[in-house]
Order: C-alpha cells, then sequence, then structure tokens
C-alpha cells in the first residue's frame, strides 16, 4: 500500500493550494470591486445604471455558479486560471452587490434626511454619512461571501485548474483502497476549514 | 423687505391626496412661529416645504428674498445650509462623536477652519448643557440628551432658520421639560424659527404667531393669546376642547 503524506504528494497539493489562493484572492479583491460599484448602482435607484445592475445582479444570482465555470472556460480564448477568476468574479460580484445594496439600505432614512438638512449633496452624503456605517454593517456578510468564494475555487476541478481540489483528484489516482482515499480528502477539508476558519477569525478582529 | 420666508400659492399632493391647498405666508426674520393642528393637517409637510424636502408641485417658495423652488440640487444644497432642521427622531450621525457631529458640517460644506468651528461647538454645547459629553456616541446618550445634540448641532452651522419637526413627540414625558428648556433658551437667539409641535405651553411661551393647519388650509393665524383663546374657527375649537380635555 502505498502511504498518503509522501513529500511529493504534499508539494503537489500545496501547489494546488498556491493555485487555489490565487483564484480566490483575485475573485475577492475583483468582487468587492465590482460588487461595490453594482451594489451602489443599485441602491441609486434611478437611470439606465440602476436597471442594468439590477439585471446583471438578479440574472447572476440565479444561475449555478459551476454553469459559469464551464461556459466561461468554454466560450472565452483565457487560459484556465483566469478563465475560473473571470467566472467566479461575474458570479461572487452580484452576491457582494446585494451584500452591500442590503447595508446601504440598513442605514436609517433619517441619517440621509439630517445630512440634507445641513447642506450635504447625495455624493457628500453617501461617502461621508451613508457609506461608512454601510461598511460597518456588510463586514460580516461580505467576510462569509469571501469563505464561500473560497470554498466554491473548488468548483474549478471541473474545468481541470490544478487548485487544491483537482490536486487532490490526481493524487487520488495513484491510490488503490478507500482508506487512502478518506484520509486524502479528510486532509484536504482540513486544508480548507484551517483557511477559513483562520480568516473568519481575522475579521473578527477587525473593529472600526 | 423684512420677510425671512415667503410662500406663496403653494399646493402639494402625494398621490390623489392633497395636502397642502394654495397657502400663501410670510414669515418675518427672527420671528418665532409654531404651527399646530389635528395629525394629517399638512403641518410637517409644510414646515418640509421650506427646505425643499418635499417639492411642491404649485406655487414659489422664497427663502431671505431668493427664490429657491426651481434651484439646481447644488444650489439647493448652498440654501440648505442655512436652514437647519432638528427632526422628531433626532437623527444623529451615528458613527461620529458628539463634537463631530457638530463639526462635520461646517468644516466640509462651509470650509470653516477645524479651529474656529470646534470652538463655537464647544459654546454650543455648554447651551444646551452638554459639555462633558462631546466625545461621547450618540447611542451612550438618552433621547433628550440626542436632541439637545441635534439642537446644538443645527446651530453651529449659524442657520438664519431653524425648523423643529415634532422635536418631542419621541421623548418619554421627563425628557420632554429637558428639551423644550433648552428650545425656550435657543428661541431667545436672533434666528427665524418654526416649530411644529403639540406642546401648548411652550408655544404660548416663545410664539410670536402661532398658525393652527387644518386639513392643509391655514385656519388660525395669530398671537398664541389670540389662537389659545379666542379661536374663530370652529375645527380649532374643537381641536382645543379635545387636547385640553385630559390637562
Amino acid at each position: 500500500m502505498k502511504m498518503v503524506f509522501t513529500y511529493e504528494n504534499m508539494i503537489f497539493l500545496l501547489r494546488g493550494l498556491e493555485i487555489t489562493l490565487i483564484i480566490a484572492f483575485s475573485t475577492i479583491a475583483l468582487s468587492f470591486i465590482f460588487g461595490s460599484i453594482l451594489g451602489i448602482a443599485r441602491f441609486s435607484g434611478k437611470g439606465i445604471l440602476a436597471k442594468l445592475s439590477a439585471i446583471y445582479i438578479d440574472t447572476v444570482r440565479n444561475i449555478p455558479l459551476l454553469l459559469f465555470i464551464i461556459g466561461f472556460r468554454f466560450t472565452l480564448p483565457l487560459p484556465p486560471v483566469a478563465s475560473a477568476i473571470a467566472s467566479m468574479t461575474v458570479f461572487t460580484s452580484a452576491m457582494v452587490a446585494e451584500i452591500v445594496r442590503g447595508g446601504l439600505h440598513s442605514v436609517s432614512h433619517g441619517q440621509w434626511e439630517a445630512a440634507y438638512s445641513q447642506g450635504f449633496s447625495y455624493v457628500g452624503t453617501m461617502i461621508h454619512i451613508i457609506l461608512p456605517q454601510a461598511v460597518k454593517k456588510i463586514l460580516k456578510p461580505l467576510m462569509s461571501q469571501f469563505v464561500t468564494a473560497i470554498k466554491d475555487t473548488s468548483f474549478c476541478a471541473i474545468i481541470a485548474v490544478h487548485e487544491l481540489m483537482y490536486s487532490g483528484m490526481i493524487v487520488m489516482g495513484k491510490f488503490v483502497t478507500s482508506t487512502q482515499a478518506i484520509i486524502l480528502y479528510a486532509l484536504i477539508a482540513i486544508i480548507y476549514f484551517t483557511l477559513n476558519t483562520a480568516l473568519l477569525k481575522l475579521s473578527n478582529k477587525i473593529k472600526f | 423687505m423684512d420677510n425671512m420666508i415667503e410662500m406663496k400659492n403653494v399646493s402639494m399632493s402625494f398621490g390623489a391626496l392633497e395636502v397642502l391647498k394654495d397657502i400663501s405666508l410670510s414669515i418675518k426674520r427672527a420671528s418665532k412661529t409654531v404651527i399646530i393642528g389635528p395629525s394629517g393637517s399638512g403641518k410637517s409637510t409644510l414646515l418640509r416645504c421650506i427646505n425643499l424636502f418635499e417639492r411642491p408641485q404649485k406655487g414659489k417658495i422664497i427663502i431671505d428674498n431668493e427664490e429657491i423652488t426651481h434651484l439646481r440640487h447644488r444650489d439647493l444644497c448652498r440654501i440648505r445650509q442655512s436652514i437647519g432642521m432638528v427632526f422628531q427622531a433626532f437623527n444623529l450621525y451615528a458613527h461620529k462623536t458628539v463634537l463631530e457631529n457638530l463639526c462635520m458640517a461646517p468644516v466640509l460644506l462651509k470650509k470653516e477652519k477645524y479651529k474656529d468651528v470646534k470652538e463655537r461647538a464647544l459654546m454650543h454645547l455648554d447651551q444646551v448643557g452638554l459639555s462633558d459629553k462631546i466625545d461621547s456616541y450618540p447611542s451612550k446618550l438618552s433621547g433628550g440628551q440626542q436632541q439637545r445634540v441635534a439642537i446644538a448641532r443645527a446651530l453651529n452651522m449659524e442657520p438664519k432658520i431653524l425648523l423643529f419637526d415634532e422635536p418631542t413627540s419621541a421623548l418619554d414625558p421627563e425628557m420632554i421639560s429637558e428639551v423644550l428648556n433648552i428650545m425656550t433658551k435657543v428661541a431667545q437667539e436672533d434666528i427665524t424659527m418654526i416649530f411644529v409641535t403639540h406642546e401648548m405651553g411652550f408655544a404660548s411661551n416663545i410664539a410670536d404667531r402661532v398658525l393652527f393647519l387644518n386639513e392643509g388650509i391655514i385656519a388660525e393665524d395669530g398671537t398664541p393669546d389670540e389662537v389659545f383663546n379666542n379661536p374663530k374657527n370652529e375645527r380649532t375649537k374643537q381641536f382645543f376642547s379635545k387636547i385640553l380635555k385630559h390637562t
């Protein structure tokens, strides 16, 4: 029986983890930017921009991520990792947008009126009064969405991106017994778990 | 012309509901006006037309000889800097301390020096008796204290006009008097003030003029003594008999 915990296997999995982190954090950074823009645009409620945002968000949120991952890989001339990042960003941005919009809505209307009564413009009120309060409220749901994004990178295994999950499946090919398979999957689960728990613990430390 | 606020033939509807019906009104500089009336009579809407929180469909609103009804957003923001408002729900900026609540707008919008604004803020906080709370967040203050900070915040903009929209309606009975005391003190200032309130005692103490609004029409207009003691209108008499029955 071959050993699961060999040096080669571990290095192989770590390389996979590296790709997972690259996809996850690129997705998180890009989704944060696009999601915030979309969320604010939809919140603002008027004009063509708000309508387009709403259509985008509602469409994307109602289609499974896996379809985006596969669809992008087969239709766009992008290398596998880039395609994975693009598809996951398209999906996660819509989620982030709804979290941002929810946060903006949770700031009471009275805060807007107080700012307007003092002479703040719409943009000034947004920047100085509303966004700082919304950020506090969306921090937790946002972090939870980012953890989901990290877990969702495992879907990219289906387009043969060498992230953690796919690397695990390759290593699996060398084994024959179910015990070995279980040990390997448990190891992968522990890696995801540790990474995400650490991230959530870290986010709890953020205070305003 | 010594009118600070003029309304000319102002009409306002929400859908099919006509809230203000052809209201014309002049408010003198530095005068203190109290608006009373049953709920749904349009008093808050009338007040909120003065800083264009509500946009009337018809009529003109003139503030300090400048018509504001057709102003662009940017110019309206400039006008609003000189029209303070105190709300029923206080509406202090929840993420800012008391001092920051007072200093933010003057520094950011009127581009004043922070040092000068802070000095003035401390003076106003002393005026409302909250000098010891400058670094507190609004959530740590009682309703009465929050409203006193809100009054100080409005004063710190050095407004020409101060609007009070039912400032004591959300307060516990015990806190109403502390806020009314501050408002009575503030009413000595040379600012044009309009109060929408149900506090008749306060009204008769400080008001030069009382308006009784009913179904979007000014049904009564006179000194506190004229309106409270010799109302001409049947609806006014009925209103007073109802609210005074239990006092």
